[in-house]
């Protein structure tokens, strides 16, 4: 049997599974070795179908390589190495196993050439990642795991039922790309939807081949972290472990970028599910204490960013999504460890509680600053050479509106993970504290993603867009292009120190849309709980009132004095049998 | 053994002097006034649209889309924040 054939994320998966039964040394051999395997795996690989399975009346493309398979499976191995680095010194097997399983299966996602193979890899990928929160161990993280497991198994319906519908419609399998049937006249009529055209071109939009397609957008959407359905994102990955959320970061909603931009590429709407999300993940952000979930909100905000690209739908915008997606895994993944490695070295989390650190952990602080510098788009750093691409294809669009809407993003991006994060958790008033930098796998996880973060961003062509399925034209190292974006910058930089005032931390949470099922929907319970029960109490009441007094007036007819106690003469007794007996004949042969 | 945060040492805590303070202003204004002059020397890429070609667009647009931002975050703060037992109190 040729090996290559089978999907390269088996590697990490069945690594990752070996590793919970394996001592430490080897656990740790296994954690540097099996992504490397799986990188040379995938590099192996041409493009096209190479492998398949049958399966009932099926055959599930196990092994397929779409155009932009092979960035993202690189970026997910990357992660798993560098998460599984990071988390060395942690020997939680339990969250090593499921983090290696989890990347695996994002790795099968992308490897997945029918719909089928594509929906076991996702919800391998939701159990996994759902192993990741609650290793943990604590309390919190279980209730987080639940609520994620909520919204991830309703994301899992919704996704198998449009499957269902899809196939059954088209008893196709393989993964297409996928029409709306969504017209460009209902975009541009106005911002919102024609409902009335809508409704009076109902079977156009909504028969069952469609609504399969509505139901895939749907779940899809859910893992990409679409408000409403994001509050799972900010909610349960701050609650994972220091190291846990590193992997965390990585796969969930990037693999359902690599779906958008697989099955939904050009769709529209998904302009404006982009820029809402990128607009909520800034200013969620701005207003949150807790530093991982600052970096919670900012992936939602980053991801806008690719769905915003994917609506656009040229060459350019697929292209920098498939760029920004990779730049952003790795520069989340590094500030996400330096923020575990404070959490890790102090105990805390809120920005309220630190200060003063870049004393005692320079080069958790340096690296930091990379990872908010590459974020915020900096010249020189991965993030401006990627996120460009989309920016750039708006203008080439001619979005004006989009262009404009991604330049003021930027500026907030920097004000909110730029210079918020490293500011007050590095620098700012003072803690006292003086915790030393994090353990050697740490500090060299940190290191190699710091590189990773500059190196792209100096070359561009020879380390990121080789990767990249057709040439990548546009060039933003250039000095003018630079000039504007460090302009753009600093003096949102500037705007950030005026404003410190109005960014003075507290102790608080933000609430999100989570608040509906965790408090509305509670209420909602508890009022119908009391409602029924009441309702119940009520009619047990009456039930029992009416039988009283039914047996009341029974008792009362038939007791001494009672109408049927009294003696009847015969003939009156006669009369009132023959009368009953006309009655009932009556009724009897009438009916 | 590796250090954790069991182990973390706390002191008094410093602040940072007047002179430092002023410095560290000062650099940061060098920074913006030298990113707004060399426009004056390096060319500016072709603009896409109308405003972005302009001298000021850039320093504008990146000083008030962060003020926009942060305001609003600010009036969006009074109908959001609570406190952090929230969740943990009774319904």
């Amino acid at each position: 049997m040729n090996l290559m054939l089978l999907p390269p994320g088996l590697i990490l998966i069945v690594g990752g599974i070996a590793m919970l039964f394996a001592t430490r040394r080897v656990r740790d051999v296994l954690t540097v070795l099996l992504p490397i395997l799986t990188l040379g795996q995938i590099w192996t690989i041409d493009g096209g179908q190479v492998g398949s399975v049958p399966f009932l009346a099926y055959e599930l493309i196990t092994v397929y390589v779409h155009p932009y398979t092979h960035i993202f499976a690189t970026v997910f191995a990357i992660a798993a190495l560098g998460g599984g680095i990071f988390a060395m010194h942690a020997r939680n097997r339990k969250e090593m196993a499921s983090a290696f399983v989890y990347a695996g299966a994002a790795i099968g996602v992308t490897f997945s050439g029918d719909l089928l193979t594509f929906f076991f890899f996702w919800e391998l990928m939701a159990i996994a990642s759902l192993m990741v929160i609650w290793s943990a161990d604590s309390e919190s993280s279980r209730a987080a795991g639940m609520r994620y497991a909520l919204m991830h198994f309703l994301g899992g319906v919704l996704l198998m039922s449009g499957i269902v519908a899809h196939v059954y419609v088209t008893n196709v399998t393989v993964l297409p790309t996928f029409q709306l049937h969504m017209d460009e006249w209902v975009w541009t009529s106005s911002v919102f939807l024609n409902v009335e055209q809508i409704y009076s071109n109902y079977e156009h939009f909504l028969n069952l081949q469609s609504l399969g397609i509505w139901l895939i957008f749907a779940g899809v959407l859910i893992n990409v972290g679409a408000p409403p359905f994001s509050s799972w994102l900010s909610d349960a990955y701050p609650e994972s472990s220091p190291t846990g959320m590193v992997f965390l970061s990585a796969f969930t909603t990037k693999t359902a970028v690599f779906a958008l931009l697989t099955l939904f590429a050009g769709t529209k709407i998904l302009i404006y599910i982009g820029m809402l999300m990128i607009f909520y993940g800034i200013i969620m952000a701005i207003l949150e204490n807790n530093i991982r979930r600052i970096l919670a909100y900012s992936i939602i905000n980053q991801v806008g960013f690719m769905v915003t690209g994917i609506g656009i739908g040229t060459t350019l915008a697929l292209q920098g999504v498939a760029a920004h997606a990779f730049c952003h895994i790795i520069y989340k993944a590094l500030l996400l460890m330096s923020a575990g490695s404070v959490l890790h070295m102090t105990g805390r989390h809120k920005c309220s509680e630190l200060g003063g650190l870049w004393r005692s952990m320079p080069l958790t602080c340096i690296c930091g600053i990379i990872g908010a510098m590459a974020i915020s788009a900096f010249p020189f750093t991965s993030g401006l050479v990627s996120k460009s691409l989309i920016s750039g294809a708006a203008a080439h669009e001619h979005l004006e509106w989009v262009w404009y809407a991604l330049a003021a993003a930027s500026a907030g991006v920097f004000m909110h993970a730029g210079i918020k994060f490293p500011w007050f958790v590095f620098f700012q008033a003072d803690s006292g504290l003086r915790p030393a930098d994090p353990p050697e796998n740490m500090r060299l996880a940190m290191i190699a993603f710091a590189a990773l973060c500059i190196i792209p961003g100096i070359f561009p062509q020879q380390t990121l867009y080789f990767m990249l399925p057709g040439e990548v034209t546009y060039d933003v190292n250039t000095p003018g292009y630079m000039m504007n974006q460090f302009q753009l910058l600093l003096f949102s930089g500037l705007a950030f120190f005026l404003c410190l005032p109005l960014l003075k931390r507290t102790p608080t949470i933000t609430l999100d849309f989570d608040w509906f099922y965790r408090r509305l929907a509670k209420w909602l319970l508890i009022f119908l709980e009391k409602g029924l029960r009441a309702g119940y109490t009520a009619s047990i009441y009456a039930v029992q009132h009416g039988l009283r007094l039914f047996i009341a007036s029974v008792a009362h007819l038939t007791a001494p004095g009672g109408v049927f106690a009294e003696t009847k003469t015969l003939a009156n007794t006669t009369l009132i049998v023959a009368t009953l007996l006309a009655g009932y004949l009556l009724l009897y042969y009438n009916l | 053994m590796t250090q954790t945060h069991t182990q973390c040492k706390q002191v008094e805590p410093q602040t940072l002097s007047q002179r430092a303070r002023r410095l560290l202003w000062g650099l940061f204004t060098c920074a913006l006034i030298l990113v707004v002059v060399a426009q004056l020397v390096i060319p500016a890429p072709k603009a896409y649209f109308s405003y972005d070609g302009e001298i000021w667009f850039y320093p504008l647009f990146g000083l008030l889309s962060s003020v926009a931002l942060v305001l609003f975050s600010r009036i969006l703060g009074f109908l959001l924040k609570r406190r952090e037992t929230y969740w943990e109190d009774k319904a």
